[in-house]
Formats: structure tokens, sequence, C-alpha cells
């Protein structure tokens, strides 16, 4: 009877760093758990240091005390794979779009026979067949964040954490693009650690959003969304839940409404 | 009905006519601009010309007695093997200064502390003219082939150093983080992220430190060897000889305009294909 760890978990995290002399800190006392498959977004205005936990899940951010495991083991002996899908999309402007995602799939050190089937579908998955060997410049911002969206999936992740991937985008693309992320997602059942400070797009993403609070960064509340999936972003119950979502958001932000 | 079968087809042979009057267009306007190019070169000799008329021949010869010269300095063969070894002495000076530079620069770039403690050797190496590198290396090391490409290395060799630190200064950081959550290892990061972007960095470099390296090398030349294209100079400049002066020069500047040209028309444009186009 061996219980299976959580996918992600902190454990009373800490994080501060100097500057000039007086120390600030960024993080405290972060303690939750991930369970594998779960969609879960980070919601917190700037500054909150939600961008921070992605970066300290990733193991781009080293410096912290507590804990944090991946599969119960600590980050820094885990082997899992990750996806980062960053607010830019970060590609690379001298290769194809078919080599950006082939530069990912090399990395993961996916078998090279497999590259052009899995490029192949990624690419269609996002809607974007026909564009392999366009330069990233001769495509449009929304096209780049679904290619990087594609390249994100490609490596088959364990876990993939997304900063405020959408911010940049115009709010009817990112709808069409969070559409594609959703059914990505439950295809293949991902656990998705999602940035963002906007509580629509929380509320159709997430099984669970944690609600930040800045000054230091803390996390509040976590907050269940029991809508069923796929959801619709027009539905009376999206926008009740979304309604909920944000009065609480408010009250914990301590900013008047 | 049959009528507009027939507008149809007088304007889908209409659009084909344009199409190939475009292309008969477009070739005459690719002509006009070689015309141009052509009649951009001759001004240049018309403008030779015109000078050697108020000069005597001694002073400046006119572009006929120059490619008479010219063709007598082919005949006899000389200058074909002096220009051989001017270009050996320009290819080796530039491998070793572009080498080294990319190394210096690379190991400036990527440590902070290291950079702080050279910086000012750069500034100082770059500093020191030309004229005291040579001297200096031909008193210290006696008049060599090696010393000879070591001077012109000196003179060059802190400029390239300096750009390509520039280059690995101005790095994506976000492009490495990316490489980084991938998983890619370092080869693969070097390969697809980093030499990428020092690309333009060592093309420009390199482009910068060919002109400057068959300069250095005529100059080198002159002061200390026996043979190449600089000696050739300084002998018919003995002799007070214009017109051979000119041939021996002219000579290597069309062979260095070969290898710029081939540079900057074929190599550039496929190795940036990548970049939007920003102007024609």
């Amino acid at each position: 009877m061996t219980t299976t760890p959580y996918k992600i978990s902190f454990k009373n995290l800490n994080k501060s760093f100097t500057v000039n002399g007086s120390k600030k800190q960024i993080l405290r006392n972060i303690n939750f758990e991930v369970e594998t498959g779960e969609f879960i977004c980070l919601l917190g205005s700037s500054g909150c240091g939600k961008s921070t936990i992605l970066n300290l899940i990733s193991g781009l951010d080293k410096e912290y005390s507590g804990e944090i495991s991946i599969d119960g083991i600590p980050q820094a002996k885990s082997q899992a794979h990750l996806s980062y899908l960053f607010q830019e999309p970060r590609l690379l402007p001298w290769l194809t779009v078919e080599k950006n995602i082939h530069f990912a799939l090399e990395a993961a050190k996916v078998p090279k026979t497999e590259w052009k089937d899995r490029t192949e579908h990624y690419l269609d998955l996002v809607n974007l067949s026909g564009t392999e060997k366009h330069y990233i410049h001769q495509l449009s911002g929304g096209m780049q964040h679904r290619v990087s969206i594609a390249r994100a999936f490609s490596v088959n992740p364990e876990i993939l954490l997304m900063d405020e991937p959408f911010g940049a985008l115009d709010e009817l693309t990112a709808r069409d693009i969070r559409k594609s992320l959703l059914q990505l997602w439950q295809k293949d059942r991902k656990t998705v650690v999602f940035v963002t400070h906007n509580t629509l797009e929380a509320t159709y993403l997430a099984d669970r959003i944690f609600m930040m609070s800045s000054n230091p960064g803390e996390i509040d509340e976590i907050v269940p969304v029991s809508l069923s999936r796929p959801r619709e972003y027009e539905s009376d119950e999206l926008f009740q839940t979304n309604k909920q979502a944000m009065s609480r958001f408010v009250q914990i932000s301590g900013q008047l409404a | 009905m049959s009528n507009n079968e027939g507008v149809i087809l007088t304007s889908e042979g209409d659009y084909l006519r344009d199409d190939k009057l475009q292309s008969i267009g477009s070739k005459l306007v690719a002509l006009l601009g070689k015309g141009k190019w052509m009649l951009s070169l001759l001004s240049l000799v018309a403008l030779w010309w015109i000078m050697s008329l108020y000069l005597t021949s001694k002073v400046l010869p006119n572009p006929i007695q120059t490619l008479k010269a010219m063709v007598d300095d082919i005949g006899d063969g000389a200058i074909l093997s002096h220009l051989g070894i001017t270009m050996f002495r320009v290819i080796f000076a530039f491998v070793l200064t572009m080498t080294l530079g990319l190394v210096i620069g690379c190991i400036m770039g990527l440590s902070r502390k290291v950079a702080g403690f050279f910086n000012l050797w750069m500034v100082v190496g770059m500093t020191i003219p030309a004229l005291v590198y040579i001297v200096v290396i031909f008193l210290w090391l006696g008049l060599s082939e090696f010393s000879a490409i070591l001077a012109v290395t000196c003179t060059t060799v802190f400029t390239i150093s300096f750009n390509i630190w520039e280059g690995v200064k101005s790095m994506d950081k976000k492009l490495m983080e990316m490489s980084f959550i991938f998983g890619a290892d370092k080869k693969l990061t070097y390969r697809k992220v980093i030499f990428p972007q020092l690309m333009p960095y060592i093309m420009a470099s390199a482009r910068f430190g060919l002109g400057l390296t068959w300069k250095m090398v005529i100059f080198v030349e002159l002061m200390g060897r026996p043979d190449g294209i600089g000696f050739m100079i300084n002998y018919w400049y003995s002799l007070y000889n214009m017109s051979h002066v000119l041939s021996n020069a002219i000579t290597f500047i069309i062979v260095m305009l070969m290898i710029e040209l081939f540079i900057s028309r074929w190599l550039e444009p496929r190795l940036f294909a990548w970049r939007p186009k920003t102007s024609h």
C-alpha cells in the first residue's frame, strides 16, 4: 500500500532577497500540493511572486528555504520532464517553425524518427498545419504563441508551467488559444500550473485556483472550480463562478472593488 | 454567355501578357541596375583619365598605360606569385585573428570578473599604433614570416575580440532560459541558441577584420618582407614607376573586391535568410 506522491508539493517555502542592504521577502510560508493531471491557476496581482513559484518549480530559481518536491523527490534531483510557456513565445527566429519544435524534441532526447510525426501532430492541433517551413517573423503574434504551445506539448511533458502566456494577445485570439489549450490538455492530462491575473481566465481553465496576495507573496485561499468540462465562455455558470471568484479575490487583495 | 467567356479569356490573356511584361520589365530593371554599376565604374575611370591629362605620366599615368603595365606584370607571371604570397598571408593572419578574437571575446563575455580585469588591456591593445606593433615584433623576432603574420594579427585582434565580446554580452537571456527549461545540453545550446545569436557579430567582425588585415599585410610586406604585393609596390615606388605601382595595387584591390562581393552578395544572404527583409 504505497500512496502515490503528489506531483508537485511545496512545504514551508520562503524566499527573500536583499536590496540595498534591506531584506525583502518575496514568498512567505507557501504550502500546497498538486495532483497528477490537475490544472492549477495561480491568481494574483502583479508582483505577488506567482512567476517566482514557476521559476522555483522549473529549477530556474534555486535559492529558497523550505522544500519543493516533484513526485516526492526534491526538485534539484528531479528528472521530470517540464515544459514552460513564457509570456513571450521565446521561439528561435533563425529556425523555421518545424525546426523550433525539433529543437525541443532534440533537447528532450526524443528519437529522431518520431520528430516528423510529432511536429505534424501538434501543429495540426493548434491549427498551424502548412506553416512548417515558415520563419518566425512571417507569423502573427497569435500564431507564434500557438507554435510555442505546440512546442511545449510536443515534448510530452509531465508538468506544464505557464506564465501569463496570453497576456499580450487580444481577447478573441486569447480565447481561441485557451480553447485549443484545454482541448490538448483534455487529451493527455498533463499537470498544469498556470499563472494569471485574470479571474475569468482562471475560472475558465482551472480545477483549483490558488489566490495570492502580495508583500510578501502568500497563498491565501485555494478555491476549487467545480464546473463541468468542456466549459463555455458565455455560459451563466461560468459567469456566476467568476463573479464569486472575483469578489473573493478582491477581498484577499485588500483592494476596493 | 459566349461574350462573357470571351471577356474572361481576354482578361486571362491580358493577365498572362502582363506577367510576361512584368518579367521582362524586372529583367530590364535588373539590367539598368547593373548598368548603374557600370556607369559608376566608368565615371571613376573617366575622372582618372581627365586628371591624367593634366599631370605627367610619371605622376599619374592614364588608365591605358596602367592597363599595359598590368598586362606586362601578369604576362611575366611575377605578379601572380606575389599576389599568391600576399593572399596566403592575408588568409593565415585572418584565420588566426578570428580564432583568437572568438576565444577572447567569448571568455570575456562569459565571466564578468575576467572582463573587468582585461578590459584595460583590450583598450591599450586597441590604442597601440599598428606601426609600433610591427616595429617591435620585427625587432624582437626578426624579419620572418612568423613575425609578419603575428604583427598583422596584433593590430586587429583586439578590435575583433571587443566586437565578439559585445555580441556575447547582448545575448538574449530569455532564450537561454528557454533552452535550459527544455533540457537542452551544452552542445545543442551552443549550436542552436548561442552560435546563431553570435553569427551577425562574427560576420561583421570578419568583414571588418578582413579589410583591416589585408591593408596591414601590405604594410608589413613593405616594411620587412622580400616578396608580396606590398613589397612590389615599394619596389616600383623606389624606381619611381607610377604605372606599375598602380597596376600592382589595382590587381590586388580587384581580388579583394571579389572576395568582399562574394561575402556580401552570396554568403550573407544565405546565412541570414531567417531575417525579415528590411529593404532592397
